[in-house]
């Protein structure tokens, strides 16, 4: 990921504020999570929903990457708590569930394996930490996801109702995010 | 005890480690914002030029347009085509020091160019992928 990351910026860098504020390409290079993060909910490198070889991104461009940046939030940290809570489960009983255990380390194998190809082959701009690199582990995200959803609503059924209306609203959005790359 | 029930404990862990962690970020960020007054543009450039483009960067004394700019100015050489970057501080100034440019140099077609507070002025009509270069160092 260039000079930039060669230090602890790589690994403890959040972006703050322009992971959410300006969550495309030069903000925050260098810095893994906040990086991976954009490109995972949004288009940090100016490829699907901008494009960068004629500039930075205009102002509704930039303002969809925001949307896209902030409608991630709730699934990123329940899929991340639901992660966290397998992982915890998994090292616990060791012995229970083999195919949670799956579930619990194609994450880690993934984000690992990003983390290895954006330090292990530097290029100047960061490019190699690449949303697109994780894709085989979104199955396992999602099931993550709805680990911590399900246990959480369980526990306070009240919040059923409300949350399911906020990730609703939030997929709505992310989906016409999607579409509009998928047909420029 | 329910599966739920006892996998309960272990999210509730996983949950309360997530908030502590996001509250520290934002705690972080907070602190570091309160001592750190943002980095100019121009460092940034600069930075971004030589460290990450291997670029040789100069100052552009011989360029008074560029030098009023009251964020910096700089000069560079990309694929051997010289550039003067000019560094406002809003975008209006940057206007202004573009169109002072075309009052000494006409129309200037491929060669100015203004995005948002930064001014582009190449020595030549500019490749794509040179101009892809400065675009990746663009800080305003």
């Amino acid at each position: 990921m260039g000079p930039y990351s060669t230090g602890l910026s790589l690994y403890v860098g959040n972006g703050l504020p322009k992971v959410i504020t300006d969550p495309v390409a030069p903000s925050f290079r260098g810095q893994f999570a906040p990086l991976a993060y954009s490109e995972v909910w949004g288009d940090y490198f100016g490829i699907w929903h901008w494009n960068s070889s004629i500039g930075p991104p205009n102002s509704s461009e930039r303002r969809e990457t925001v949307v896209q940046a902030v409608v991630g939030l709730p699934y990123t940290l329940l899929a991340l708590a639901g992660w966290l809570a397998l992982l915890a489960v998994m090292i616990r009983h060791p012995a229970a569930e083999p195919a949670r255990q799956l579930v619990a380390l194609l994450p880690l194998a993934a984000l690992l394996g990003v983390l290895y190809f954006a330090t292990a082959y530097p290029t100047t701009d960061g490019d190699t930490a690449k949303g697109s690199f994780m894709l085989t582990a979104v199955p396992a995200w999602a099931a993550c996801f709805g680990f911590a959803f399900d246990g959480l609503t369980r526990r306070f059924p009240r919040m059923l109702v409300p949350s399911v209306v906020l990730l609703a609203i939030c997929a709505g959005l992310s989906l016409r995010f999607g579409l509009a790359v998928a047909s420029p | 005890m329910s599966a739920a029930e006892s996998e309960w404990p272990y999210l509730r862990g996983a949950l309360v480690a997530l908030l502590v962690i996001v509250a520290v970020e934002l705690g972080g960020w907070l602190v570091y914002r309160s001592v750190h007054h943002g980095t100019p543009p121009y460092v940034l450039t600069v930075r971004c030029l030589t460290r990450e483009k291997h670029l040789e960067v100069r100052s552009a004394s011989d360029d008074p347009i560029a030098k009023s700019a009251r964020g910096g100015a700089l000069a560079t050489r990309v694929e051997g085509n010289g550039v003067h970057v000019a560094i406002a501080r809003s975008e209006s100034e940057a206007s202004r020091i573009a169109e002072s440019y075309r009052l000494v140099g006409g129309a200037l077609t491929g060669r100015l160019e203004q995005r948002g507070k930064i001014v582009y002025l190449w020595d030549a009509a500019a490749s794509p992928t040179a101009r892809q270069t400065m675009y990746d160092c663009f800080y305003d």
